[in-house]
């Protein structure tokens, strides 16, 4: 038991929608969210490696369906989401240096 | 000409218990009012009862810490005039049980500031006799003075939904004095340290949100500190020697 603890009751405060208090904190999300697009892009990119390992038959199922419209627009996103995280990476890397 | 502006406080007793409320009241305001007067002019003249800490008044003594507009601010340096027009709401420092109104309870940092160490682990060897001063170079103290600027007022605790969330995380103030200390060249307490900075609950729990230095009046940055040291715990993960300090 902390000798510094209050004699009295305190109250604590609910962490309840905390994202939403402060425009801050919803930029973090979106830095930590985009994180989600390379993950899957990498995994995209892994199932065309698989795909290639499989077979021709395979690896051509897997260039038609990137070559599809809502892969294409997945892609767009994916981009746009890569470059963002990789503008946010950029501006807290010096905080990481040693 | 006088003018007024309101003052929304976030009051909570311990003898009433219950949800904390807002009560309002009209300050007189003039060019350099701050948060802090405005306060102090509530208390002396509208209401006795509000609580809240203030010292210095001058952004040195670090008591004065509150959410306003619902950011962590120095209230003694938060001038009405810099703030949106409308009411101005004042809360205790988010992430802290409140204590009573405007004042938290700051036990749980307290503890993990005297976790830290925050003083200097002499070595007798290499300590200079009784009484002789311990020099050092400026380079030397250079690598640690942007550190010691803290004074601990909380803002960045405030600004940590990291600690909000988990208490069990030291936090930025202490972690950032924990280097403080490491990098002073006369001080010889990195490995008893280590076990704070290595933990789950030490730097590792620091999601590099950073928000904490954004806040702090003192730009100790320790956000910076925090994941500065996450390098030094990678070393100590894989049993390699940490560098040494410059002595």
């Amino acid at each position: 038991m902390s000798r510094h603890r209050a004699a009295l009751p305190t109250h604590r405060r609910s962490m309840a929608r905390w994202w939403r208090r402060d425009p801050y904190f919803v930029r973090y999300l979106l830095r930590e969210g985009t994180a989600v697009f390379i993950a899957g892009y990498a995994l995209w990119l892994l199932a065309g490696l698989a795909c290639l390992v499989h077979g021709e038959a395979a690896w051509a199922t897997w260039r038609a369906w990137g070559a599809s419209a809502p892969a294409l627009v997945l892609h767009a996103l994916g981009l746009v989401a890569a470059l963002f995280h990789g503008w946010t990476w950029l501006r807290v890397l010096p905080k990481t240096l040693p | 000409m006088s003018t007024t502006r309101t003052i929304e406080c976030l009051r909570w007793h311990p003898e009433q218990g219950g949800e904390p409320h807002w009560q309002a009241w009209d300050v007189p305001v003039a060019h350099d009012t701050s948060v802090l007067q405005a306060l102090q002019h509530v208390k002396d003249h509208l209401d006795g009862s509000l609580v809240f800490r203030w010292s210095c008044r001058m952004a040195v003594c670090g008591s004065c810490g509150l959410m306003v507009n619902g950011q962590p601010r120095l209230s003694c340096q938060t001038f009405l005039r810099d703030l949106p027009p409308g009411p101005v709401r004042v809360e205790p420092l988010a992430h802290f049980p409140i204590q009573r109104d405007l004042a938290v309870d700051q036990g749980d940092f307290l503890d993990k500031l005297e976790a830290v160490r925050p003083w200097l682990v002499e070595d007798p060897a290499t300590a200079p006799p009784p009484g002789q001063p311990h020099r050092q170079t400026p380079a030397q103290m250079a690598r640690y003075q942007g550190y010691a600027q803290c004074i601990n007022c909380l803002l960045c605790y405030a600004a940590c939904p990291q600690y909000g969330l988990d208490e069990a995380f030291t936090g930025p103030a202490a972690l950032a004095l924990l280097k403080r200390w490491d990098g002073d060249s006369r001080d010889h307490g990195q490995a008893a340290r280590a076990q704070i900075v290595n933990a789950e609950d030490g730097v590792w729990g620091c999601t590099l949100v950073g928000y904490c230095s954004e806040v702090c009046p003192k730009q100790v940055d320790p956000a910076h500190a925090i994941n500065a040291n996450k390098v030094q715990s990678t070393l100590d993960f894989f049993g390699l020697r940490r560098p040494g300090k410059p002595r």
